[in-house]
């Protein structure tokens, strides 16, 4: 079955990308290959509704998202797909076409009212100029929650930059001022709401680390210098070895993070690989650039369209300092109590990367 | 261009082993300070070796008719990387345990099984790897040893070096040519046993930097080797060294190496380490988790009768990159005087793991090497 969503899927992005061409990252363009890719069955991919399992189970996830990011496709494919994954996996109803993950805000204030919650701040929503809805984890006192709000509930919007004039890809401001949502629903207890937004920006980053790395490879094969190809030199097979071993530790820690019982329910694996997509990310951008040269740094050229998708990742959902501390802060704790010699570290890491 | 992980996990009746292994080790481990324990995989003690034979913990995937276990290599995994993480002395048994015994099995012959499996399992008969020489480190094919045939057997001429623990080994499984030359490279070279103790073999310990010596050079002067030393065919020591690699190269000794420092750092770090060093320590512990993950996936592809020799060669490269990288978590978070007074027991640890430090992308195919290596492999050449 995932097999041929992957084949599905890829053949769906590969067509868009063809055919849109140089307007590929238009508002039009986006809205046409969201309706596509739900023409095809294949936004309800991760969604279960009604009790249903979904087609895919959320533990092979992390390919799927691998490949989105391996792609990245000029629209919210990865955000829509986990926008009706999170609504459905909370008992949520279906939601509109277009309504859109975001990540999660710790600034959004919750007002309990006798007519249920009211949000208000600010959501960067991904894609925002054709967003209709926005799916985003809260936090209360009570635990989290999922919530629904459509883009008529918002005081304001802003479309964000597109194609060329945003960090990557669009991201447009929604401000709420007690917005109410349409569906407010309980995550399960004692799980964070916002670590499978987290896990899939991870998986993405592994995506694009592949494609950089494929993208590298081909360019030091076919440019030619000094009457052989720049793949003779040491120097670049080092650095594209490198690359290789990010893209792959990425690889595995996305998919420890989406694998395991539940929801993305442990916080120690997605925030591994969250932690280490966000740290590598840079380092992996900055070998492609190198092998490149000049040519890679164009507009016209699409390496950009890969590399500043993994500058913008890193940091969204929780960057490397963020993710590494809570890591960091479990393995002092466990280490700090630890009576029994063979409870180490090792011992914990064991446990955690268990089940898969 | 592939290299692939997915995901593995060590099945349940594997899986109950651990506690069992856990048990042997409690009960033994407070003989080791944390120096001793420190050396990991290079820690030897005889003793040890013997108990864990005796108790049944060597030989794990090798067949019960010769004294092994006759369990798989998820059953031999959760054993090692419980060893490993506790810092016990495997060094005795590690070699014949982890690979002389199983290339005697795949390719060995009945006598040498019966000569050679039993006694490993006991934890009495230790072998060491002569691969190595003088002139001949990453470009191994070039191998000058040379063993002639004679009436009867071989007569062996030439040096081993970096051989670690020929010193207290019974014997050595080395590589040697048998027939053409050195431009024949890769043919003509064959795998042989040589009893250590036989006349002709001298073996000369050498010191390494931090005063241990477990490397040796080891001279054959016209050394005796009776039929039953050439294991499987004359000519195929290249495709025999060969197919380990995928094997050798992504176990948890690849991880952890360091474990032992990293423990007595992370128990500092979690009493009182700043927000610094709790983020150090998770970057770390992040990239443990993710290796983890690859190791396993490799033992599950093994298991699959598969050779995923890049994928095991890329999981190296990180994992001896973070081995390396555990001491400078020490100088970034510890006080100065936790690492250079001696008195502290941490500062021995963090002085004898950075001298080590470097070993452990020089052995097993060095950094420079498996780099080119995974970019041909990706399909660069």
């Amino acid at each position: 079955m995932f097999e041929l969503v992957q084949e599905s899927l890829s053949r769906i992005l590969d067509d868009h990308a063809t055919a849109a061409g140089a307007t590929a990252d238009s508002p039009d363009a986006a809205s046409r290959l969201i309706s596509t890719v739900e023409q095809a069955g294949m936004l309800d991919v991760l969604a279960g509704w009604d009790g249903e399992a979904p087609p895919i189970a959320w533990r092979d996830a992390a390919d799927l998202f691998m490949l989105l990011g391996e792609k990245c496709p000029d629209g919210p494919v990865a955000e829509t797909i986990l926008a009706r994954a999170l609504v459905s996996a909370a008992g949520g109803a279906p939601v509109p076409q277009l309504a859109v993950a975001a990540s999660a805000n710790a600034a959004l204030r919750v007002e309990q009212t006798a007519d249920g919650a009211l949000i208000s701040g600010t959501v960067q929503v991904p894609w925002s100029s054709i967003a209709s809805a926005v799916v985003v984890p809260v936090g209360t006192a009570a635990g989290w929650r999922v919530a629904v709000i459509e883009r008529t509930a918002a005081q304001s919007t802003e479309s964000g930059g597109q194609g060329r004039d945003s960090r990557g890809e669009p991201r447009g401001a929604w401000a709420l001022e007690h917005a109410r949502p349409t569906q407010w629903l309980e995550w399960r207890a004692n799980d964070d709401a916002r670590l499978p937004g987290v896990a899939m920006r991870a998986a993405q980053i592994a995506g694009a680390m592949k494609a950089a790395l494929a993208l590298s490879m081909q360019y030091a094969s076919d440019r030619v210098q000094f009457a052989r190809p720049i793949s003779k030199n040491q120097a670049i097979q080092h650095n594209l070895a490198l690359m290789a071993e990010h893209a792959a530790l990425t690889g595995s820690g996305a998919r420890l993070a989406w694998a395991g019982d539940g929801l993305c329910g442990s916080v120690w694996r997605v925030a591994s690989a969250k932690g280490l997509a966000s740290d590598l990310a840079g380092e992996v951008a900055a070998i492609a650039h190198a092998v490149h040269g000049a040519i890679g740094f164009t507009s016209d050229y699409s390496l950009h369209r890969i590399t500043r998708r993994l500058w913008q990742w890193r940091s969204e959902d929780g960057g490397a300092a963020t993710w590494h501390t809570v890591v960091g802060e479990q393995a002092g704790e466990h280490a700090a109590r630890r009576t029994d010699p063979t409870q180490g570290l090792w011992a914990r890491i064991v446990q955690e990367t268990s089940a898969n | 261009m592939q290299f692939d992980y997915p995901l593995a996990s060590i099945p349940p009746e594997d899986e109950a082993l651990r506690p069992q292994i856990q048990a042997f080790i409690r009960e033994r481990i407070g003989r080791y300070s944390a120096e001793t324990r420190a050396k990991s995989w290079m820690g030897f003690d005889a003793q040890f070796s013997r108990e864990m034979g005796a108790a049944g913990w060597i030989g794990f995937s090798f067949p019960k008719a010769y004294g092994g276990q006759g369990r798989g290599p998820f059953a031999r995994y959760v054993v090692v990387e419980e060893l490993l993480a506790a810092g016990a002395p495997v060094s005795a048994h590690w070699i014949a345990d982890r690979q002389s015994g199983p290339l005697l099995l795949k390719y060995g012959s009945e006598v040498q099984r019966e000569r050679h499996i039993p006694a490993i399992c006991r934890g009495e008969s230790f072998f060491c790897i002569g691969m190595s020489e003088p002139d001949s480190g990453s470009d191994l094919a070039s191998v000058r040893t040379r063993a002639a045939r004679v009436e009867g057997g071989w007569r062996l001429n030439g040096r081993k070096v970096w051989t670690t623990n020929a010193h207290r080994s019974h014997y050595m499984i080395a590589l040697v040519r048998t027939s053409g030359g050195p431009d024949d490279r890769h043919k003509g070279l064959s795998q042989m046993i040589i009893d250590l103790k036989a006349p002709g073999v001298t073996v000369r310990p050498i010191r390494d930097l931090t005063g241990d010596e477990h490397f040796n050079e080891v001279l054959f002067e016209d050394v005796f080797l009776d039929e039953h030393a050439m294991v499987g065919r004359e000519g195929d020591g290249w495709m025999q060294c060969t197919a380990e690699l995928a094997f050798e190269r992504s176990g948890p000794e690849r991880i952890l190496s360091s474990i032992v420092l990293l423990d007595l750092l992370a128990e500092r770090i979690g009493r009182q380490g700043d927000a610094a060093a709790r983020h150090d320590l998770g970057k770390v512990v992040a990239k443990m988790t993710a290796l983890r993950g690859m190791s396993l996936s490799i033992t599950g592809r093994l298991d699959a009768g598969e050779e995923p020799v890049l994928e095991a060669a890329l999981m190296k490269e990180i994992g001896t990159s973070l081995e390396q990288f555990i001491p400078d978590l020490a100088l970034r978070h510890l006080p100065d005087d936790e690492v250079t007074d001696f008195a502290h027991e941490v500062a021995r640890v963090i002085s004898y793991n950075t001298q080590m430090a470097p070993s452990f992308s020089l052995r097993g195919g060095t950094r420079e090497i498996l780099r080119g290596m995974i970019a041909r492999g990706l399909g660069l050449r």
